[in-house]
């Protein structure tokens, strides 16, 4: 498994109260799978996204040790995530590592959901998180732009561009549609 | 396919694929003892003061914001130079936390607002007017509710300009929106995919409003993207097509009202009045580009070096052009209009959020509330409670946003000689 290094996946430090505070144990068997699925959805990977959660929760405990002195660590963490899968993609191409498990084949488009996955994979990585914060946690822009430590006008331009080419491609891949 | 039906089915497709994972693999919780510094050559670069460049023949010095060294007074490589600017890092020196006396004075300053959240969008450089997005409630995966009022401040006293429709906000480019006679702005609707519906031009000396453009059909792929700028006489707009990879620059004469729309064959995703300038900030597949459009022109090695440096946005403000790479920021490059010098600030790690908003010397803050701000005088990373926002100095006034959450809900007015430089 590879290990992000925890500068990587380093957020701000919104502490609490150690009265409120959870643990990290707590936080993988309670939300584990809940932060791999949204892994999963950021980097398109089963495999990648367990690591992505493995190597955050790594990090969170180099950084806090097991209790975590934090007002939402399911939020923090998926800050983590993007932003270590964002890094990852920055790192060396030499990092594959063998697997037992083969990736997904990719024999056409079985259903339009396939399709649109697909496509999804093809934007950038920032168009993609963006999508993914709103489409599927349904965060507002301004909570994006919070968590992707950015303006709320580049939010609105990355998702309109990430849609606007998810769109294009759509209608690429189906001639008939129309555009 | 409609916009609403291509979120719908991107909604239940994420969904879909997200249950796919049923249970969750075991993890382990305490390292194993393997290095965690990686990112410590960061550190170790420090020193490193000047290096210079050529790109497309010309030399760009680019330097330490420790060292002042002119461009010129650097020595020309020898041996051809890459195309893309790889110089050696510059640092902060330290982080600390912000000062107590900071505080106190946060304090003091406090300006007296009617509204719970309130956010500083823009700024009239050389002046103490900025404008104020004002709002009931914040916005919420449905959209906005309430009515959101923009307000112009001249130091600590505002006045409203406009009471925006039910649900939509303003949003105004960061430092050219406002002038003696005039005050631009959009409208935009949160929750919405779009970027803003209509451009608004507010006569200060009437108080009356034009609208000078609508978005059209949300099926025609036509978007108004950016934010209107003033710059020599003229509102100037941006309306673009991804589909088509195409862009009409759009502009209002402010004295004649004559209008004028002119093609451009790639996507413009804003336009940036750099005070002597307008530049069209074109999105590439991986980052963004500028290139000159009206007035003096940026020198051609600070475009070159921008290109090359993987820039991600641009911004513009208190005499300053200045632009970032990687994701979160880690490398800030600022220059003045006119110079072929860039200065390269390496963000330490752990400190992510852009470089953004709107900055003026000496301070340069991040997005992310409570990331951190560095405070150029020492070159020291100020790490900032949470709920507090440096925003920007006017006037020798610098405005700062306060409770955060994250919108801010406070804003202060606060003399630089109240602040002083923080040290290590």
């Amino acid at each position: 498994m590879t290990q992000l290094p925890a500068e990587e996946v380093a957020v701000p430090d919104f502490r609490i109260g150690a009265a409120q505070a959870c643990t990290l144990s707590c936080l993988a068997t309670e939300h584990g799978l809940t932060l791999t699925r949204f892994a999963y959805l950021i980097c398109g990977d089963r495999d990648r996204a367990e690591d992505l959660v493995q190597d955050v929760l790594l990090a969170m405990h180099r950084r806090f040790g097991p209790v975590l002195p934090l007002a939402d660590p399911v939020a923090y963490a998926r800050r983590a995530i993007v932003n270590g899968n964002i890094s990852w993609s920055r790192r060396s191409v030499s990092r594959e590592i063998p697997t037992e498990r083969l990736p997904e084949a990719s024999t056409g488009f079985a259903e339009p959901d396939d399709q649109l996955w697909q496509l999804l994979g093809t934007l950038g990585r920032r168009q993609r998180a963006v999508l993914v914060l709103r489409y599927y946690l349904g965060y507002p822009d301004v909570d994006i732009a919070e968590m992707l430590g950015c303006r709320r006008a580049t939010v609105r331009s990355l998702a309109a561009r990430g849609l606007a080419e998810l769109r294009v491609r759509l209608s690429a891949a189906q001639p008939g549609a129309s555009s | 396919m409609t916009d609403t039906e291509l979120e719908e089915r991107l909604t239940a497709m994420l969904h879909r694929r997200a249950d796919e994972l049923t249970g969750a693999p075991s993890f382990r919780l305490e390292p194993t003892g393997r290095s965690r510094h990686r990112l410590a050559p960061l550190g170790v670069a420090a020193a490193v003061a000047a290096v210079v460049i050529a790109v497309g023949g010309t030399v760009v010095g680019i330097r330490s914001i420790h060292h002042a060294t002119p461009a010129a007074s650097t020595p020309a490589p020898s041996t051809p130079a890459p195309s893309s600017p790889t110089p050696s890092a510059s640092t902060t020196t330290c982080t600390v936390g912000m000062p107590a006396s900071w505080q106190r004075a946060i304090s003091a300053g406090t300006i007296p607002l009617d509204h719970p959240y309130n956010e500083v969008i823009s700024v009239r450089p050389g002046t103490g007017e900025y404008l104020v997005r004002q709002l009931t409630a914040q916005p919420t995966p449905s959209g906005l509710s309430g009515q959101a009022t923009l307000a112009l401040f001249d130091g600590k006293n505002g006045q409203d300009i406009a009471t925006l429709p039910e649900g939509t906000e303003p949003v105004a480019d960061g430092s050219a929106a406002i002038d003696a006679g005039w005050i631009v702005y959009g409208v935009h609707r949160p929750g919405g995919n779009s970027n803003y519906s209509k451009v608004v031009l507010h006569d200060r000396r009437t108080g009356h409003d034009r609208v000078l453009d609508q978005a059209g059909d949300a099926d025609s792929g036509d978007q108004l993207i950016g934010d209107p700028v003033l710059f020599g006489g003229k509102v100037y707009w941006s309306e673009v097509n991804f589909a088509q990879n195409h862009s009409t620059i759009k502009s209002y004469d402010l004295s004649s009202g004559v209008t004028d729309a002119q093609p451009l064959p790639a996507v413009a995703i804003g336009l940036l009045d750099y005070g002597t300038g307008l530049a069209i900030e074109r999105s590439g597949e991986s980052s963004t580009s500028l290139a000159n459009y009206l007035g003096a022109p940026l020198a051609q090695p600070v475009l070159a070096a921008a290109a090359g440096s993987g820039a991600e946005y641009f911004t513009f403000d208190g005499g300053t052009l200045r632009w970032w790479s990687g994701y979160p920021a880690d490398v800030l490059y600022s220059n003045r209009p006119g110079s072929a010098t860039v200065e390269r600030l390496v963000v330490p790690a752990g400190s992510p959020g852009e470089f953004a908003g709107v900055n003026t010397w000496p301070f340069v803050a991040t997005a992310a509330k409570g990331a951190g701000m560095v405070d150029l005088r020492a070159n020291v990373l100020v790490s900032l409670p949470r709920g507090t926002d440096v925003l920007a100095v006017l006037d020798g006034k610098a405005l700062i946003g306060t409770g955060a959450d994250p919108l801010n809900t406070g804003l202060s007015l606060v003399p630089l000689d109240r602040l002083a430089p923080a040290h290590c």
